[in-house]
């Protein structure tokens, strides 16, 4: 099951919906969703949303043009959707 | 299928096959005659946690004793079962455990054809369709900029009353009070501080608009197609797909969108999407298109600016397809999977909190960035040019040391139709930050010290008046401009009010008699300008941060060029075309 949701998502080849993949494999997506935290758990995913607040919301050290004051200045990124990538190891 | 049993009074186990089984009965029976791993953890379990290859279990057993043996047999049974497998044992074994759930979900859940596909699925069909995914985004973007530069222009107008009004005759009395009246201190608050800063605090509405009804967007879900909308699209033009997430920050700022690009392990990527990010239009840019939208275009305002951040898109895509078949030549393909969130009816308290944030970091800014170069900048007018005539704070600013300094870069930009120090002088200060190039022209321009000077002073009482009768007149003016957004026309007298303030006066006199008559088209090529040159002082050290000293020039000097040719064509083209 874990094998045929990787097998899938390197054979599409570019980004795919959970919910589509869900229907794809007839796995619910609750499921579903488990099984690629389990791969993030195991490094052969990357969840990356949070990668992408904590790297893109952070002004770091120097000072911040307008409307960039941390994760309220961070317009567009609160509702990102999460993004689980393949790893180098996974392939 | 893996099986798993429920019988009453048995432990309940899942049954992971013949050969996986062998493994973890040969395990479990090793663990059972290990004491110290046995008293605190289920043979079975740990077995199967050990075949799994969990680490925290690891370092744990490691220091007990008996513990290392346990690691090593382990080790053997995870490279039998990957021989006989051809995958990691952590793939397999909870391959096994998860296919046994989905079994038993299928067994027990039983789904009628309606409830396969939920509403949220429906309107994704068409919202993330490979076709028509694209234009409806654009569509939902336009509406978003029609509703900022349209319906905010009657707030616009008032806060712009307000701060040549009321808060500059304040300043001017109280200062009067206490002596300063006619001094150089006086114009140095009134006609630096408060022109230079109100200039900017004057497009807050406008901010708060796009910051509500992105937030809106936000919430109803929709942002979240957009990106997987925007993913597809970078990978098409041959980015990796994790660039999207910088871009799409960098609407909002350009200082997180080169922080944002850490995202993408791969350095050719990063350095690509990091020489791509100031090409999205930032907030801080909005005021100057909406400036010389209401300017040159009043009529279509909302078109304009929304055409603007469509040529950043372009400008970025059309350059990323050149680095990536140039310079940044290989092509990575990335995989995501992606969980949108289910579509849901936006909630306005939380939408209008969030606004209020995000327009508070601008404030914040306006009052500290803005003010210093404000303060600056009129040190800078009222100081004489080195053998001009006249004195500090009493020369004309045609003669000041601003003017001679701007002036010197003034002819590079004849041929983009605003030859002029204040058009250069303006552009030279947005190197720190955009909005502050509205700010120089408010200053330059010397729209609420001159009003300060010459307007009658009006008591307290009517200043008070105009702030609360000028609020309820823009809300009405506001809800009466909704059908703007869709070219019916309610506000009659809007545009000429809105057109008809001081310093687009000013500006639109000063590009006219710069272009020859061409004002639009000088005007269309300053926008344009703003659009792509450097964003800021703190986006170029973002910028060296992340991508090194190097990309950082190339990029400054890049965007500079780019930004004369890309304006140059604007201008020139326009004018042999017969336009403007």
């Amino acid at each position: 099951m874990l094998s045929q949701v990787l097998r899938e998502i390197k054979k599409s080849g570019t980004t795919v919906r959970l919910d589509e993949l869900s229907r794809r494999l007839g796995i619910e997506s609750s499921a579903l969703e488990g099984m690629l935290d389990y791969c993030v758990r195991k490094g052969i995913l990357q969840d990356s949303v949070g990668d992408a607040v904590d790297g893109g919301c952070n002004c770091g050290s120097g000072s911040c043009g307008s409307g960039c004051e941390g994760y309220e200045g961070c317009p567009f990124i609160a509702k990102m959707p999460k993004m689980y990538t393949l790893q180098e190891r996974g392939d | 299928m893996t099986t798993g049993t429920f019988e009453s009074g048995k432990k309940f186990a899942i049954d992971y096959g013949r050969d996986i089984e062998a493994e973890i009965t040969r395990l479990q029976t090793l663990i059972e005659g290990t004491p110290t791993a046995r008293s605190i953890y289920p043979p079975r379990w740990l077995a199967i946690n050990l075949l799994e290859g969990d680490t925290s279990l690891r370092t744990k057993l490691m220091v007990l004793a008996g513990g290392q043996r346990l690691l090593d047999e382990a080790q053997v049974s995870i490279q039998r079962l990957e021989r006989i497998y051809g995958d990691e044992a952590e793939i397999i074994i909870p391959d096994y455990r998860y296919g046994w759930i989905n079994g038993l979900v299928r067994q027990a859940v039983t789904r009628s054809d309606a409830e396969e596909l939920t509403p949220s699925d429906r309107i994704d069909r068409i919202v993330t369709n490979r076709l028509l995914g694209i234009p409806i985004f654009l569509l939902a973007m336009w509406a978003v900029f029609m509703l900022t530069s349209e319906v905010s222009a009657p707030y616009l107008d008032w806060i712009e009353r307000i701060i040549s009004g009321p808060v500059t005759h304040w300043a001017a009395s109280i200062l009067g009070m206490i002596g300063l009246s006619g001094s150089w201190v006086e114009s140095l608050i009134v006609g630096g501080i408060i022109t230079g800063v109100g200039g900017v605090l004057v497009f807050i509405p406008v901010l708060m608009f796009l910051y509500f009804s992105l937030t809106m967007l936000e919430d109803s879900g929709y942002m979240a197609r957009a990106a997987f909308v925007m993913d597809r699209l970078m990978q098409v033009i041959g980015l990796h797909g994790k660039s999207f997430l910088p871009m799409l920050v960098g609407f909002g700022c350009t200082v997180p969108a080169f922080y944002a690009t850490r995202t993408l392990e791969n350095e050719k990527d990063r350095v690509l999407t990091g020489l791509l990010v100031p090409f999205m239009s930032c907030g801080a840019r909005l005021p100057v298109y909406v400036l010389f939208a209401a300017i040159f275009f009043p009529r279509n305002a909302g078109t304009v600016v929304f055409s603007l951040y469509l040529l950043g898109i372009a400008v970025a895509v059309i350059l990323g397809l050149v680095l990536k078949n140039t310079l940044f030549k290989g092509k990575e393909k990335s995989t995501f999977v992606m969980e949108l969130p289910p579509y849901r009816m936006p909630n306005f308290h939380g939408a209008w909190l969030h606004t209020w944030e995000r327009t508070g970091a601008f404030i914040k800014s306006a009052w500290t960035l803005i003010m210093a170069v404000s303060i600056i900048l009129w040190f800078m007018l009222a100081i004489p040019a080195p053998g001009a005539e006249g004195s500090f704070a009493n020369a004309d600013v045609d003669n000041s040391l601003f003017a001679t300094a701007s002036g010197m870069v003034a002819p590079a930009l004849e041929p983009l139709g605003y030859g002029t120090w204040e058009a250069a002088g303006s552009l030279m200060t947005g190197f720190v930050a955009k909005e502050v190039v509205v700010s120089t022209m408010a200053q330059i321009f010397g729209v609420n010290g001159q009003s300060a000077q010459t307007v009658e002073q009006p008591t307290f009482l009517e200043d008070l008046r105009l702030i609360f009768f000028g609020f309820i007149q823009a809300t009405i003016d506001t809800l009466k401009s909704i059908p703007l957004i869709f070219g019916i026309d309610l506000l009659e007298q809007a545009d000429s009010e809105v057109g008809s303030s001081a310093l687009m006066r000013s500006v639109h006199a000063n590009f006219q008699a710069s272009s020859g008559g061409y004002g639009a088209l000088a005007g269309l090529s300053f926008m344009v300008f703003v659009l792509i040159y450097t964003p800021c002082m703190a986006a170029i050290a973002a910028e060296r941060q992340e991508l090194g000293i190097k990309w950082m020039w190339v990029s400054i000097f890049g965007q500079l060029v780019l930004a004369w040719l890309l304006a140059f064509i604007v201008f020139q083209g326009g004018k042999a075309l017969g336009w403007g």
